[in-house]
């Protein structure tokens, strides 16, 4: 075949160029790392590659979410465990204004001590998470959410919680009207209170006071009340005649009240079935004729503030008839124990939580590096390989430049001059 | 006898000098573009007859030819075609690739980063710098999304150009082939081909086959007639028709192909155009920008509506709801994005960040007193909470005043199962419906209600845990819209919502959607290099085939030449013992 000498000569050069060329790609490639540069290049990877880096995004993401749930569960954690302090130093204070042989003046020291602590308490309850909103402000709320006025501190919000996005739980506030202001009232079961008297219609005359009570037999007890019914209340009422005191046991749920038991002699401070309902308190000191302590059923509302307000006020008196002191030391003590409860269990929610969030963490990141290294491989270049390619690409450009030289001196004219 | 071979030699020398002449001319020509080889064709002067039979007369020069092979010539004109118009679409391609960038720089990664953004908005709704960054993002991304758009009209714009300059070309070079066909046809009548000028007809040829595709006829008086590859006539003798390019009627940025006569345009059909560079243009116009634009524009409208139609259901940090119904009860929101159906003029219309809606009208919240463990995962909406003119607006739930609580109950057709009702603050039933709705654990409880209009639901409330019979779930008007997130929590979840369809049939979520473009776009390029790179190949391969025929080989030129001096000087020397001859005779005659 003729070989057309232009054509030859255009043809060669064109083969350089495309020499030239590829390796200009392969050390593009090499130079920047990717083997992937346009989508061209490789489509699957490219749009894998995509996807890879919406994954990373998304992990930083939820990275940030994560981090700034822990940043509130920290602060969350840290004012529950100062609650938790100033709720047991509450309780001792207490504990000391139970003393029988303290006065009036002595007493009321400890009322402006447990004062205080209450302030604190509120300061915690209002703690803000530094972002501008309040650890305790459930879905929203006043700023700050906890708002002490004349009728006592109430939680102006929404109560619930506010979550970070994340495919997990992760709480951004907790319920605050729930951790402060919902414990469960009583021993947990039921709450005891002084009555009215049944002769007078006042408060109770006497001197007697109830104690928060004990369960005696789970599978008689009236409560949990089931849905649809009302909550039944029972009733101790003291009759007092000739010096003996005795007390009927009344279910104020029927109509009329029903007597579960009647005229039983009283000792002071023993034991008070409420006969058939699994239930028994104590009351000691002196009833007067007439006197009523209730039995009702424990709910969520007991208000940490409002307790403690009750205290104090009952501390503060002059002249305080040893029952209203005892009375007031007891239940004071039982709300504070439940208090303690409630928020020592939003502790240990809140314990929890940060607990899962390392495990959370550690899985926002192997997914980010999965996705890293989906990445990679997908469009990062495998340097060995490049390198050879470049290594023999290097090779062929040299050998065509020499062939050409070489071919190009090759011409019937170089020896047909002489 | 002497004289014959005096005429014998000179007619010798006459021919070889010929051949001499016809190898300077190759050579001189070696690199001439179409330039065929030419060649002496020689033949025996003939016989004289005598008593001892026929003498022959020596060598004549019957004409001079060049090689050329038709079928070849056609074939390579063809393949140059396919490669041109293949080459002229991968060099827009690669352009339009750049339109649509990958990676960070991609408008996908943006869109996602203006959602993920709302994570910090979620974390702080009072926060308005959280805010602020979800709107600097969306406002990148409209930039960016502006700039695709941009880089569209402009290789739009540049491909029109191009096609004018094509169609210039085209024009100047059809009308040099009518010359060329007058003048081969003036000399036709001497009976020998004007290799040169036919030369120089193929050459053109051969360029207008790369800006279009033609097919040639020759007629009889030697001039070649051309058409274009549907039929169209372009070159009839000496006569070159003018094509245009003109706006297409429908839609002013494309550019048309158009048979000019007499003033007048008429629009030829792109399906005459089937090769050349001409060829290349209009497909990437019709096909390759226009499914890019059509991508970029569903992905930008369908992304940005979305993100506006979240926002509708929304409340900003004022409270603002950000619905409001016309008087024929249709919602009207306060967008995010202005004209979101065009990447072109898409602009971002919220400003302020507080204006952002990144509460929910409404909350959700468990009451302490509940037995079971369920918890709110979240409260999103399904719609805007109806307002004044909103066809349920007296009788939705809940108002400010009127909350709306979740009774769970047990299944009387169903003990296992627990149904669900909605009362309201006053415990009056709301959209009961028969039978009840059924709780299922993991979907959902939503008021939707076949009774009302409208029947769809209000909300979607995702719980987690499993209440018991008797518990309730309240709903109630959010009221601190500055410290709610549950709206950014549903823009969030928009990044795993399918909510992008570029054909129409199958939605994506908004990473994937970007990703399937950029795939698509990528498997364009990909595909127009291997066409281009296939039929540069086989262009080359004709080129080779013919130019083997029809080249100019200086080697062999070289022997030619050599082989020819020779024959020359013999031919020289039979003229030598001519002469010598006639001198022996005049010799002899004198002695």
């Amino acid at each position: 075949m003729r070989i057309a000498t232009a054509h030859a000569y255009d043809n060669s050069i064109q083969n350089l160029q495309k020499r030239q060329q590829d390796l200009s790609e392969s050390q593009m490639q090499l130079t920047s790392g990717k083997r992937v540069n346009v989508a061209s290049d490789d489509p699957t990877a490219a749009a894998r590659a995509e996807r890879a880096l919406a994954g990373i995004a998304r992990g930083d993401a939820n990275k940030r979410s994560l981090d700034a749930s822990r940043n509130v569960m920290n602060i969350t954690e840290s004012a529950l465990g100062d609650s938790v302090d100033l709720v047991q130093s509450a309780r001792e204070t207490l504990v000391a204004a139970g003393n029988g042989t303290y006065s009036d003046g002595e007493r009321k020291a400890l009322a402006v001590k447990l004062r205080e602590i209450r302030n604190q308490l509120l300061n915690v309850a209002n703690r803000p998470d530094g972002g501008g909103g309040f650890v305790f402000g459930g879905q929203g709320s006043a700023t700050p959410p906890f708002v002490d006025s004349s009728t006592g501190v109430t939680f102006v919000g929404q109560g619930g919680e506010t979550l970070a996005s994340s495919s997990e739980k992760l709480n951004l506030t907790i319920d605050g009207d729930q951790t402060w202001l919902k414990a469960r009232g009583g021993n947990g079961v039921f709450t005891t209170a002084q009555g009215t008297n049944a002769v007078t219609g006042l408060a109770n005359s006497g001197t007697g006071w109830i104690t928060a009570g004990t369960v005696t037999n789970p599978s008689q007890l009236p409560y949990p009340t089931p849905s649809g019914s009302s909550s039944p209340s029972y009733s101790v009422q003291f009759h007092v005649s000739g010096g003996t005191t005795t007390y009927d046991v009344i279910d104020n749920s029927t109509t009329p009240a029903s007597t579960l038991s009647s005229g039983q002699p009283y000792n002071s401070g023993k034991t008070i079935d409420i006969t058939g309902k699994g239930m028994s308190v104590s009351i000691a000191g002196a009833p007067a004729d007439g006197d009523r302590f209730n039995v009702g059923e424990a709910t969520n509302n007991l208000n940490l503030f409002s307790s403690l307000d009750r205290t104090i006020a009952a501390l503060s008196q002059s002249n305080a008839p040893g029952s209203s002191v005892q009375q007031a030391v007891n239940t004071g003590m039982a709300e504070l124990d439940s208090v303690l409860g409630n928020l020592q269990s939003a502790r240990a929610a809140v314990g929890e939580s940060l607990n899962r969030m390392d495990g959370i963490e550690s899985r926002i990141e192997t997914l980010k590096l999965a996705a890293a290294t989906e990445k990679s491989n997908a469009e990062d270049l495998d340097m060995t390989q490049a390198i050879s390619t470049f290594q023999s690409q290097q090779t062929g450009y040299q050998a065509a430049l020499q062939s050409y030289a070489s071919v190009q001196k090759l011409s019937l004219f170089q020896y047909i001059n002489a | 006898m002497g004289s014959g071979i005096f005429a014998l030699g000179t007619r010798a020398m006459q021919a070889n000098q010929a051949m001499l002449d016809t190898t300077s001319h190759n050579i001189s020509n070696v690199n001439t573009p179409g330039y065929s080889r030419q060649q002496v064709q020689l033949e025996t002067e003939g016989g004289m007859f005598t008593g001892a039979g026929f003498f022959g007369r020596g060598v004549k020069v019957s004409t001079v030819t060049r090689s050329t092979n038709e079928f070849l010539v056609r074939e390579n004109n063809n393949n140059l075609s396919a490669s041109s118009a293949d080459q002229a679409r991968m060099d827009k391609l690669s352009q339009l690739e750049k339109s649509l960038p990958t990676g960070e720089n991609g408008l996908g990664y943006a869109a996602q980063q203006v959602l993920n953004a709302f994570v910090d908005v979620a974390n702080q709704p009072q926060d308005m710098s959280a805010r602020q960054v979800v709107l600097a993002r969306a406002q990148d991304w409209v930039s960016r999304v502006n700039t695709s758009a941009k880089q569209l009209d402009d290789l739009q714009a540049g491909t029109v150009a191009d096609m004018q300059t094509t169609v210039a070309s085209i024009n100047r070079l059809t009308q040099q082939i009518a010359a060329s066909n007058q003048a081969i046809a003036s000399v036709k009548g001497v009976g020998h081909d004007a290799n040169d000028l036919l030369d120089q007809r193929d050459q053109l040829v051969k360029q207008l086959s790369q800006l279009v595709q033609v097919s040639t006829v020759e007629a009889d008086d030697g001039s070649l007639n051309v058409f274009m590859g549907g039929g169209q006539l372009l070159v009839l003798s000496n006569n070159a028709q003018t094509l245009g390019v003109v706006r297409d009627p429908a839609d002013s940025t494309l550019g048309r192909i158009a048979l000019q006569t007499g003033g007048t345009s008429r629009i030829l059909d792109s399906s005459q155009i089937t090769g050349g560079t001409l060829k290349g243009l209009v497909q990437f116009q019709d096909n390759d920008i226009a499914a890019t634009r059509h991508d970029l524009n569903a992905f930008v409208s369908q992304f940005a509506t979305a993100l506006n139609q979240q926002q509708s259901l929304g409340v900003d940090s004022t409270g603002a709801l950000q619905t409001s119904f016309d008087a024929a009860g249709n919602p009207v929101g306060t967008p995010i994005f202005l004209n979101p159906g065009s990447a072109n003029t898409i602009s971002l219309n919220l400003t302020q960040p507080k204006g952002l809606a990144a509460a929910s009208p409404l909350v959700a919240s468990v009451p302490p007193a509940n037995t079971g463990t369920a918890s709110i995962d979240s409260l999103s909406m399904a719609r805007a909470l109806p307002q004044a003119n909103a066809p349920d607006f007296a009788t939705s739930l809940p108002t400010t005043a009127n909350s709306l609580s979740v009774i769970f109950e047990t299944n009387p057709a169903n003990p296992t199962q627990l149904t669900y009702r909605f009362v309201d603050s006053s415990g009056n039933p709301y959209k009961d419906t028969t039978p009840k709705r059924v709780w299922t654990a993991g979907t959902p409880l939503n008021d939707a209600d076949p009774a009302s209009t409208p029947s769809s639901q209000l909300f979607n409330l995702s719980i987690s845990g499993v209440p018991r019979a008797g518990d309730k779930i309240t709903i109630a008007r959010t009221a601190y819209p500055a410290s709610n997130n549950g709206n950014a929590q549903s823009f969030l979840a928009l990044r795993d919502k399918a909510m992008v369809t570029l054909d129409g049939t199958s939605y994506a979520t908004v990473t994937d959607a970007y990703s399937q473009m950029i795939g698509n776009l990528g498997v364009a390029v990909q595909g127009g290099k291997t066409a281009a790179s296939i039929s540069s190949t086989l262009a080359k391969t004709s080129e080779q085939t013919l130019t083997s025929s029809t080249g100019v080989n200086l080697d062999e030129e070289a022997a030619r030449l050599i082989q020819y001096q020779q024959s020359y000087q013999a031919a020289a020397k039979v003229l030598q013992i001519a002469q010598s001859l006639f001198d022996t005779l005049l010799q002899t005659a004198r002695g």
